[in-house]
């Protein structure tokens, strides 16, 4: 199937596109507008990039992580797994300005100073709104960059403009589950012809991602709450407080999630990732016993590879991240969560043409759910 | 063996419909006279455009690359092709 | 080297376009005043009327739009002074008020129409056939069949129409306007005709009850076209066969009767005069014939009137001709289609067609040229129309422009009327957001075509608050016709430099918010353009950007244009042939050989912007205007 042409009738057509930019920053063709996805002119080929890294294009999840992971690792609740792990940023400023407990943060700041990347692909939003993707390349760069936005912008346009470059031997990508399965997709199933220059790609950091929000629909409910230019901070604590938290100028405003859940991007639904599953490391809010207030101000953190054992744990040496002991349960919570997403998306992709769409290819994963 | 597509072609301003069945490698420009053999359409110069789920099709592309593997029917609106100085 | 067109040579026979003959019959009518809008096929006849009218002491004018020609007419005749208007078909529905009032009020001065219809419509948009309108107005209509006819027939237009006080309208299409034959030149008046004071109780009054005199002259006059000159027959004196025709119908059924041997027992009566029709000429051999062919363009005008006749005087005759299919129903006579016709009627077989080849001819669509700011302003117009939350609505007008209508612009526009529709259509959509229409609506206009008919349609845009863009595409040219001079260009049809007139101040004037842009420059343009797009109201976008073959636009010196074809990604992810297959201009050509992009030097004309626009910045400019 010609490249765009599959791209607009399988993915944005069946409201699948997550907005994550892989097509973008590739060819003229494919570009964002306020978190759409937009394609300007068809392209004739019939195989491209765009069609190989969506992660909503048909994709065999299993035989992927095989060739990225070892077997051995690999659990079908969360995916890749060494180590679950409660941290935060040593750095109080950090801290201040992060929306959790600062970890990614600082894990990119450290990966940065010590060389083991050159280039950051971060996101920064301007006062938690419309976010963009923001390569960096010098550690104090990445503070600007703290914070999640609930608008996840095309940030992997931006990679593939600095992959083209070439100029960058080890890229840290942070992103959500759809971009990090993009990410992934580059570097083990590349056009043969165009590699994308992804082995330039040296570190990828998952996030935890329940759902991202419509650009236009959260511009304009932030705008009932708070003025837009001045929110500095957006959270959805646990959800038995149905809550999102607007923090502006000091003042935080509890929006009832009613209000939020008809924003949810209806590809989000078809998701069948929270952990970030293809990383090798991925970061989310705290869960643990102590409560929300406690929590909010730490990270949970799943180790997924060596490499992302070695970051944690010069971290950890470093004084850089901070740590404390995992509960008990803290696994299983995670893995009952993760699967709840998972069954949402088999939900969702079955109600929409009863098969399981784009997850086809791997399905024996999903049957028992 | 051949691959035959189910082929619902919907008339650019009746909204009528023509189902045919037909062969998946057929050139997207032969469909004009597929809808002419069946006078679905008044023949014109410059011929008739196909769109299938909003992408004007090229004339010398096939109809099989414009579908799945899987895909065993298709639904394409017939485009008027308005030509000036034709 | 004298020009034939006014030398004064009686007698010498040139090789002469219709077109040509035309301006030549009218300098030996000694005509007073010209006016028209471009238009093909006729476009050539004001255009050599202003290059002549000092020397021949007349005056020649390119008017704003064919209403302001023909009622200057009008208004000249009414001093006596001959007045020659010249208008397209199009360009005649345009002034059917003024020429129905008209044939009322009548003339003083001789006034002559000539009217030029696009069978086929090649360069039209639709192929009405102008024979309806004298029908309709009562006004005395001609259609020369040759050169030398068109040439003879001006003068004697004109005599017509001062003794019949009367409009009267010479009908051409495009194959008498563009063909070349043989006329031969009669005297030059010693000086133009005579134009007199307008006295104090000359009338020239639109009213109702002149319709009457008005009638009783057309029928007079029948009696005159009985004897006309121009209508010719030739063939048996009492023919079976019997063919009528019209303009090009003459010379291709001559030649179809030569071809098929069948002159002899065939009729043709050549009909130039088409309304009123010579009834008792063409009863005289409808009489006797049995099988009547009619050759006409475009419509069954002819054949449907020859039936009635017949009627009237109780012939039984078998008519074929448009109207029952040995004719297509639509489009121009070719001299293959008559021959088929007129071998039908007189049964001699078709001589055998040598066929030349196999091979089916390579279609190619029509496309705006090397360097056009066209191409560049429908590539931004496209993009910002996909970059919308809800598609938008764009409106076409009348203008080269119309090709982005086709692949040319990326199928740009929904809907195209008439010159000048454009502002309205999109007006009214525009009013419709208002009740839930969630669409921007965008339409166009040339520079020409902004005098020629959107004032009114922007005034009412303005007034109403319509929410819509109107984007003024001024590439300081009349393009599509020929580059004849408009009142934005400062010169006029006679050569004299005036003051231009600028299309921003006036859109100011009208209360209009104006932007400027130049299309070439991409990036700004693009944003400038969603920019507007976003605000609500009327939005006025001028783009301008002289038009490519324009010979007055200035260049600094020569451009080197090529592809760095190490750079090019090609057919390869990252472009898929970018600069030939959708920016598409005749410059970006394809090196088979290495299958990389190229420029063809011949075609390329330096604008620079393929250059900007090249995913892989592979296409290298030198010199020039381009940054």
């Amino acid at each position: 199937m010609f490249s765009t042409f599959a791209l607009d009738t399988q993915v944005l057509q069946r409201d699948l596109c997550t907005g994550c930019g892989a097509c973008q920053g590739l060819c003229p063709y494919w570009d964002s507008v306020h978190g759409r996805t937009v394609c300007y002119f068809d392209c004739e080929r019939l195989d491209g990039r765009c069609q190989r890294f969506c992660p909503r294009m048909p994709t065999d999840l299993d035989a992927l992580r095989r060739k990225a992971f070892p077997e051995e690792t690999i659990l079908p609740e969360i995916g890749p797994f060494r180590g679950l792990y409660l941290t935060r940023a040593a750095d109080e400023t950090i801290r201040a300005g992060a929306q959790h407990g600062g970890t990614v943060t600082a894990l990119m700041e450290l990966a940065l100073r010590e060389g083991l990347i050159d280039a950051a692909l971060l996101t920064r939003a301007q006062g938690t709104l419309d976010p963009a993707g923001a390569l960096v390349t010098k550690a104090e760069e990445v503070r600007s960059c703290s914070g999640s936005s609930f608008q996840i912008p095309p940030s992997l346009a931006a990679l593939n403009r600095a992959l083209r470059e070439d100029r960058y031997r080890s890229i840290g990508v942070v992103g959500t589950p759809c971009k990090t399965l993009a990410v992934y997709k580059m570097r083990h199933d590349p056009l043969p012809e165009n590699d994308n220059h992804a082995g330039n790609i040296g570190l990828v950091v998952g996030l935890f991602c329940g759902w991202g929000l419509d650009w236009d629909g959260m511009r304009e409910l932030t705008g009932r709450y708070a003025d837009p230019a001045a929110v500095s901070h957006m959270d959805i604590p646990p959800s038995k407080y149905h809550s999102l938290e607007i923090t502006a100028e000091g003042k935080t405003t509890s929006v009832n999630l009613d209000e939020v859940i008809p924003l949810v991007r209806p590809a989000c639904r078809a998701c069948a990732d929270m952990t970030a599953e293809f990383a090798d490391l991925s970061v989310g809010g705290a869960r643990s016993a102590d409560g929300w207030d406690v929590d909010k101000k730490w990270n949970q953190v799943v180790v997924r590879t060596k490499k992302g054992q070695e970051l944690l744990e010069l971290a950890i040496a470093k004084g850089v991240l901070e740590c404390k002991d995992v509960p008990e349960s803290g696994l299983d919570k995670l893995k009952k969560a993760s699967l709840g997403k998972k069954r949402t998306a088999v939900r969702t992709l079955r109600e929409k043409d009863g098969t399981l769409g784009y997850l086809e290819p791997c399905g024996q994963m999903f049957q028992d759910l | 063996m051949e691959r035959t597509i189910r082929v619902r072609f919907l008339h650019p301003e009746t909204r009528e419909t023509l189902m045919v069945d037909l062969p998946a490698d057929i050139r997207i420009g032969a469909l004009n006279g597929v809808l002419y053999d069946h006078s679905f359409v008044y023949p014109q110069k410059p011929g008739y455009g196909f769109v299938i789920c909003g992408h004007l099709c090229g004339a010398g592309h096939t109809l099989e690359q414009y579908l799945t593997p899987q895909a065993g029917e298709v639904e394409i609106q017939v485009f008027g092709m308005p030509q000036i100085m034709v | 080297m004298e020009w034939t067109m006014t030398a004064n040579d009686p007698g010498r026979v040139c090789l002469m376009q219709g077109n040509e003959a035309i301006v030549r019959g009218a300098v030996e009518a000694g005509i007073n005043f010209a006016a028209s809008y471009p238009g093909s096929p006729s476009s050539q006849i004001l255009g050599m009327l202003g290059k002549i009218a000092r020397e021949r002491n007349f005056y020649a004018q390119w008017a704003t739009n064919e209403v302001c020609a023909l009622e200057a007419c009008i208004g000249t005749s009414l001093a006596n002074a001959r007045s020659i208007c010249i208008v397209k078909q199009n360009g005649l529905l345009c002034v059917a008020d003024a020429l129905h009032c008209g044939a009322q009020h009548g003339v003083k001065g001789g006034l002559v129409i000539v009217t030029s219809d696009d069978p086929s419509a090649h360069s039209s948009t639709n192929e009405f056939d102008s024979r309806f309108m004298a029908e309709s107005a009562d006004l005395p209509m001609l259609e020369p069949t040759n050169m030398q006819e068109a040439k003879d027939m001006v003068p004697y237009a004109f005599e017509l129409s001062e003794r019949l006080r009367q409009m009267v309208i010479i009908r051409l299409t495009t194959r008498v306007c563009h063909g070349r034959g043989n006329v031969t030149l009669g005297p030059l008046p010693e000086a133009p005709h005579e134009i007199q004071s307008v006295g104090e109780w000359d009338r020239m009054v639109c009213v109702s009850y002149r319709h009457t005199p008005m009638l009783e002259t057309l029928d007079g006059l029948r009696e005159a076209f009985e004897v006309c000159p121009f209508n010719h027959y030739t063939g048996p004196e009492h023919p079976k066969k019997l063919i009528v025709a019209g303009g090009t119908g003459c010379l291709y059924s001559q030649e179809a009767l030569r071809r098929l041997g069948a002159a002899e027992e065939t009729g043709v009566l050549s009909l130039a005069t088409l309304w009123p029709l010579p009834e008792t000429l063409i009863a005289r051999y409808l009489a006797d014939a049995e099988e009547v062919l009619t050759v006409e363009e475009v419509d069954p005008f002819l054949e449907r009137n020859l039936q009635a006749i017949a009627g009237k005087n109780g012939y039984r005759i078998r008519f074929s001709g448009r109207g029952d299919g040995a004719l297509p129903r639509i489009g121009e006579l070719t001299p293959d289609l008559v021959l088929s016709a007129v071998s039908g009627l007189t049964g001699k077989p078709m001589p055998p067609r040598p066929k030349v080849s196999e091979e089916p001819l390579l279609e190619r669509d029509l496309n705006f040229c090397a360097g056009c700011p066209h191409r560049a302003t429908f590539y931004l117009l496209k993009r910002a129309m996909r970059r919308a939350k809800d598609p938008g609505i764009v409106i076409g007008d009348i203008g080269c422009y119309i090709m982005s209508g086709q692949e040319a612009g990326h199928y740009a526009y929904q809907a195209c009327n008439c010159m000048g529709s454009g502002v309205n259509l999109a007006e009214g959509l525009g009013q419709l957001t208002a009740y839930c229409l969630k669409q921007q609506v965008v339409t166009m206009c040339g520079d020409s075509t902004f005098f020629h008919s959107i004032l009114p349609g922007l005034v009412n845009a303005s007034y109403h608050n319509s929410n819509m863009l109107l984007m003024v595409l001024d590439n300081s040219a009349t393009a599509m016709t020929g580059f004849q001079p408009h009142p934005g260009t400062g010169i006029t049809a006679m050569g004299d430099a005036v003051q231009p007139m600028q299309i921003r101040p006036v859109c100011e004037a009208l209360g209009c918010k104006v932007t400027e842009a130049d299309p070439f420059d991409v990036e700004k343009t693009a944003e400038i353009l969603e920019d507007l797009l976003r605000q609500p109201g009327l939005k006025v976008l001028i783009m301008k950007q002289p038009c490519a073959t324009l010979m007055t636009k200035s260049r600094r010196g020569k451009v080197k244009v090529w592809v760095d074809q190490d750079k090019c990604v090609g057919d390869g992810c990252g472009c898929d042939k970018f600069c030939s297959r959708v920016w598409g201009c005749p410059g970006n050509s394809w090196d088979f050989t290495k299958n990389k992009a190229a420029i063809d030097p011949v075609s390329c004309v330096g604008c620079g912007v393929c250059a900007k626009l090249c995913p892989a910045g592979a296409i290298q400019v030198e010199g020039g205007d381009a940054k």
